[in-house]
């Protein structure tokens, strides 16, 4: 039955001009990112690692929970209109059954832009910062860190968009996370903080591993945390609220 | 008699799509004008045309003796109420704040707001969010809306949808009052051809744009007059004598002693009965048939018939 | 027109759009300057400081707050099914200049509070430096017109699409595209109107000692030409937006 939900909000996403944002997003932070680089040469001296700090900054600070929002406020927008509620909450399907399949596809989405960043990154070092060889694979390791910070992100905006019927609020605030985001690594908080764990996890703003041993456990304990919180969250919405289709 | 609502040649094409064909339409002062049509026959876009959400592709309309024109039109509208397709609704205000709205616009007093959530018996909802509403209700907040100010011309398409039987009945009785009591006309297009029968005085059939037929129910009626049954004893020998007349005729399958006749003239109908009771055939039975209005919108609709 | 403006007051009635309003110009400020509390040689240069941050973020937040206002307004129409009942109760025009007016109103009030909070700002941390007045006045200008254009430019994609979604993704595009618009060579970043707060800003970033981490700032001339520009934009996306009303059919 999960699989079914799934499917149905695969299909949702692939049918909306949403994809725009997937696609431009990631290309105007690689043309920014490898423009700035090229023009700070005197200043970023890392190579590979400088190139990658310009490709993800603004993008996992500000747009990946902006994109994350403006997902997860499409899928719950349909819900919202008509009386798709009270088709949802007489479905044959567990109520927490659907935000889980809501999560998967976002989820699956934020994986693949991760990866399509990436790709930009290999292609753009490669192509037009001349840099030797392949990227260092523990960026790879970086990227993976990231998706698992963006995952507390993810489900906090899919219940943000679940209780809030507006489509513009949620991707506001999403927006403001990111900036909290922000505000919260600059005090050294990120590792508290799930709009920080992406930043963190992305090691976005550092050329060497911001990481050291005990970090990983918190970092991990961090991120599993609010997944917990907001799936708990998530779950109590579903079942208190009265229906007001 | 004057028109309160008259077009004159009016045309309405999508993309080469006639949807308004050189539509006459004329509504006299004081009557409840019934627009019928199937789907699609473009009732409800003339609708809108009448009220000016739609501009016309050629042709005029005039309301109240006046051509309708972009600079007049709002003028003119602020007598009219209407209510076309969905009912319309701010969700995130009460009843009572959407009427506000309306009353404001309309330039009404606030007061006639009590007036009409009392006809449409939503007093007691006035101060829940329309977002909550069942669609019956909303139904009800449109009419609500269109009745605001005492209207002297109502435009309302399909006003019964999603109306339980009794909000039905209170609106067909509310609807087929309004001449009278508030002097208003009334359009109303809708479905349910038994209510429509109820309600009208006047009718406009339209079907693929064009209008087929625009007079009172009574002239439809007479057009379409149905035929005769005629229930008689001798049966064989009824038919005898009317095949020798020159009549078909033919037995009903579930009643082998009534005879169906076609439509024929009251002096003929006259003779005919004399000619068969002298001839012993027993004349018992004699009814004539009205086709019911929805008979005769499905024939005239469906075969594209005329009004024989 | 007064009256449609009075409409729009009642309709934002329980929206929650002009709280809205007042948490924005709050996140911006406690961002640039509230929540850290300078110390005392950077209080000499925090103005400058503020009136350097304040554009950039501008640049990144406004052009969603503006996609989100915008859409907000005509939203409620499309969800309420009202248009059929509007348009025969006011002329095109009469709902346009309304919903104008209140989206003005919105910015008007945004703009303002984010300007007084500088102000504020300035006094709860007792800034030693002396309070630049043509400036803020200058300021305060530009991010008129520049909010003005990123107000009319949403609102107009609304009436284009009647659907959020584009509104807001464009929206986001343009933070982005805007954010990055103000680190690049001037030249670019007059190609990328959305991101206009920055070019117009004074206050530049003259020396980054990196040892002592303090920055000095200096200001640039006033950038008149790009600001009459700017103010040109909104009038002919107002335009726009009015033509296109002017068309609709329901």
């Amino acid at each position: 039955m999960l699989k079914h939900c799934i499917q149905a909000e695969n299909r949702k996403l692939h049918a909306s001009p949403i994809w725009g944002l997937f696609f431009a997003l990631p290309l105007i932070s690689a043309i920014y990112g490898t423009f700035n680089y090229l023009q700070n040469l005197e200043i970023l001296k890392d190579g590979w690692y400088s190139l990658w700090t310009q490709h993800t900054l603004f993008y996992s600070m500000f747009f990946f929970p902006a994109m994350v929002a403006a997902y997860a406020a499409y899928l719950w927008r349909m819900e919202h209109l008509g009386h798709n509620w009270n088709l949802i909450m007489t479905s044959p399907v567990r109520p927490i059954d659907l935000f889980l399949a809501k999560f998967v596809v976002v989820a699956k989405l934020a994986l693949l832009t991760h990866l399509f960043v990436f790709l930009l990154y290999a292609f753009c070092g490669k192509v037009f910062a001349h840099l030797p060889g392949v990227p260092p694979m523990i960026l790879l390791a970086f990227l993976l860190r990231g998706a698992l910070g963006a995952l507390a992100v993810i489900a906090a905006q899919l219940v943000l968009a679940m209780v809030i019927r507006s489509f513009a609020i949620p991707i506001f605030l999403g927006l403001v996370g990111g900036i909290t985001g922000l505000l919260a690594g600059s005090k050294g908080l990120s590792l508290f903080w799930p709009y920080a764990l992406m930043q963190a996890g992305m090691n976005a703003n550092k050329s060497k591993d911001v990481f050291g041993g005990g970090d990983y456990i918190l970092f991990f304990f961090s991120c599993s945390f609010w997944l917990v919180t907001m799936f708990l969250v998530a779950g109590m919405f579903l079942k208190k609220r009265d229906i007001r289709a | 008699m004057i028109s309160v609502i008259e077009t004159h040649d009016l045309c309405k094409s999508y993309n080469g799509r006639i949807v308004v064909d050189h539509l006459n339409l004329s509504v006299p002062q004081g009557c409840v004008y019934g627009f019928l049509g199937p789907n699609g026959a473009g009732k409800s876009t003339s609708m809108k045309i009448l009220l000016g959400l739609v501009h016309p592709t050629s042709g005029s309309v005039k309301l109240f003796g006046h051509t309708m024109n972009e600079e007049n039109r709002i003028a003119l509208l602020r007598k009219t109420g209407s209510l076309i397709e969905s009912p319309s609704g701010y969700l995130h205000l009460t009843a009572r704040e959407n009427l506000k709205i309306i009353a404001d616009l309309k330039d009404i007093d606030h007061k006639d707001i009590d007036r009409v959530l009392e006809i449409v018996h939503l007093t007691a909802d006035a101060n829940r969010k329309v977002g909550q509403y069942s669609l019956g209700m909303k139904q009800r907040l449109g009419i609500a809306m269109a009745l605001l100010g005492n209207p002297k011309l109502l435009i309302l398409d399909e006003p019964t949808n999603g109306l339980d039987p009794a909000g039905i009945q209170e609106m067909r009785s509310l609807i087929a009052s309004m001449p009278k009591s508030t002097g208003a006309t009334v359009l109303i297009s809708s479905h349910l051809l038994g209510e429509m029968e109820q309600m009208v005085t006047q009718l406009g059939i339209l079907d693929h744009g064009k209008m087929i037929f625009e007079g009172s129910l009574q002239e439809l009626r007479k057009h379409s007059r149905g035929g005769l049954q005629i229930r008689v004893l001798n049966v064989k020998k009824g038919i005898d004598i009317l095949n020798r007349q020159g009549i078909l005729t033919q037995t009903m399958t579930h009643h082998p002693d009534i005879l169906q006749l076609p439509s024929i003239s009251d002096e003929i109908l006259a003779a005919l009965v004399r000619t068969l009771a002298e001839n012993g055939v027993g004349v018992v039975g004699l009814t004539s048939e009205t086709k019911s209005l929805e008979e005769i919108f499905l024939s005239l609709t469906q075969n594209g018939g005329e009004v024989a | 027109m007064a009256g449609a403006f009075r409409v729009e007051v009642q309709k934002a009635h329980r929206r929650h759009d002009l709280l809205f309003c007042l948490v924005v110009p709050l996140i911006v400020m406690l961002w640039t300057g509230g929540l850290l509390s300078p110390g005392p040689d950077e209080l000499a240069n925090a103005y400058s400081a503020l009136f350097y941050s304040i554009p950039i973020a501008n640049v990144l937040i406004l052009p969603i707050v503006m996609a989100v206002l915008a859409s907000r307004l005509w939203d409620m129409e499309v969800k309420g099914s009202t248009w059929k009942l509007l348009y025969t109760l006011q002329s095109r025009r009469s709902l346009f200049l309304g919903k104008a007016l209140f989206g003005i109103m919105e910015v008007l009030l945004v703009t303002f509070l984010e300007m007084g909070g500088i102000f504020l700002t300035g006094k709860i941390y007792g800034y030693t430096e002396d309070f630049p007045i043509s400036q803020f006045f200058y300021l305060t200008g530009c991010t008129l017109a520049v909010e003005l254009m990123l107000f009319f430019g949403a609102f107009l994609l609304m009436l284009l699409t009647g659907n959020p979604l584009l509104a807001l993704c464009a929206g986001i595009i343009a933070s982005l595209t805007g954010l990055f618009s103000a680190f690049m060579p001037k030249v670019v970043s007059y190609f990328v109107p959305w991101g206009y707060f920055v070019p117009l800003g004074t206050y530049e970033v003259a020396n980054w000692d990196q040892a002592a981490h303090t920055v000095t700032y200096g200001t640039r001339p006033y950038n008149w030409g790009l600001l009459i520009f700017t103010v040109l934009l909104v009038m002919s996306l107002f335009y726009t937006a009015w033509r296109r009303v002017q068309k609709q059919e329901v």
